[in-house]
């Protein structure tokens, strides 16, 4: 187990001496620094992403990923080796600051309302695209915490369905039913939104 | 079912189990259940079957100096929240003062029962006011 998981699109990093996630976490249970910073190289770019999809806040996702390098740092003295994949602890850590801050958030993060187009770009279909980036956005963001997770970890993370399936807590079958109503959700959503849906709703 | 037949069953009706031909879903959900190629071949259609409109966010991965930023910062949070603890170096003496004190007390114990008594008659507050007179204090007012 490197860490090089296909899935979490790892950022290659420089400095790595490519020891394996478990090796580094029992440096890091020894106070060491350089392997805290090797961990944050190979995965800070995986949980930031993951961060950003689900708070749509550039500067929440900093803040998230960098609590996640913390609690590394807290618990690395407790990780088991062998026992799970780094990355996928890493993940729910994630998912679960991000869905505190979701739960707590009372309004629209001033970040995503002054998102605005670039006038510089001024051609049409820049705006048109961007417009219906917007719209995709949006419908994402109007989905319960759950659903959205769901999604983001398939669709965008490309998780495979166990490992995303322990990140939300849930057994693989309810992580498909999820997954599927989520789908659907995502779909009523952009319809309302002027979006064509992209594809048939159903169980799997 | 093998996995070619679930191959072809994917290929033809998508990954939808539901709308797979009636005698095929039950032994089609079983094997997607427990081979995990049969997994990997429904999930990688699923996610073709029904590709997610991009958001634009996809190239938006956190640069280089992002990513070295927050790990430093992160490091910062770590020593911010690293409280030394207190220095208690008493607490290495504590044994030694607490042998010290019993023979301190032992020894006063074992002096009041072995001196004999100076004199039965003389007055309680005599060795006071004695030690007062030498003391230069005038403890004469003690003695009435």
């Amino acid at each position: 187990m490197t860490g090089q998981q296909p899935w979490g699109r790892l950022s290659a990093a420089h400095g790595d001496d490519g020891a394996d996630d478990d090796a580094l976490m029992a440096r890091v249970a020894q106070g060491d620094e350089r392997a805290l910073r090797q961990v944050g190289q190979r995965h800070y770019a995986a949980t930031w992403r993951l961060a950003k999809r689900l708070l749509t806040s550039e500067a929440e996702a900093d803040d998230v990923a960098q609590e996640v390098l913390v609690r590394v740092w807290n618990h690395a003295a407790r990780w088991t080796p062998g026992r799970a994949q780094l990355s996928t602890w890493l993940y729910t850590v994630t998912y679960r600051l991000c869905l505190d801050r979701l739960r707590g958030r009372r309004h629209a993060p001033l970040e995503a309302a002054m998102d605005v187009a670039d006038p510089s770009e001024g051609a049409a279909e820049t705006m048109e695209r961007r417009s219906e980036q917007r719209r995709v956005r949006d419908a994402l963001a109007s989905l319960p915490e759950k659903q959205r997770a769901a999604l983001v970890l398939f669709y965008y993370q490309e998780m495979p369905g166990p490992q995303a399936s322990a990140v939300l807590g849930l057994n693989l079958r309810a992580y498909w039913s999820l997954l599927y109503r989520a789908r659907g959700a995502l779909e009523r959503a952009l319809t309302r939104g002027g979006k064509e849906p992209f594809g048939r709703k159903g169980e799997p | 079912m093998t996995i070619e037949e679930f191959a072809q069953l994917l290929a033809a009706h998508g990954p939808d189990i539901d709308h797979w031909p009636p005698g095929t879903r039950r032994a089609a959900r079983r094997l997607r259940a427990q081979d995990a190629d049969a997994r990997d071949l429904w999930e990688a259609a699923l996610r073709r079957w029904a590709p997610l409109a991009g958001d634009g966010l996809e190239e938006d991965a956190p640069g280089a100096v992002r990513v070295q930023t927050g790990i430093d910062a992160s490091l910062r949070r770590i020593r911010q929240r690293q409280v030394p603890a207190p220095s208690t170096p008493w607490l290495s003496w504590r044994p030694a003062g607490a042998v010290f004190a019993t023979m301190a007390v032992a020894g006063w114990l074992a002096g009041t029962w072995l001196t004999p008594p100076a004199e039965a008659a003389a007055p309680a507050t005599a060795s006071l006011s004695t030690l007062f007179t030498l003391a230069g204090v005038g403890g004469d007012w003690l003695v009435q």
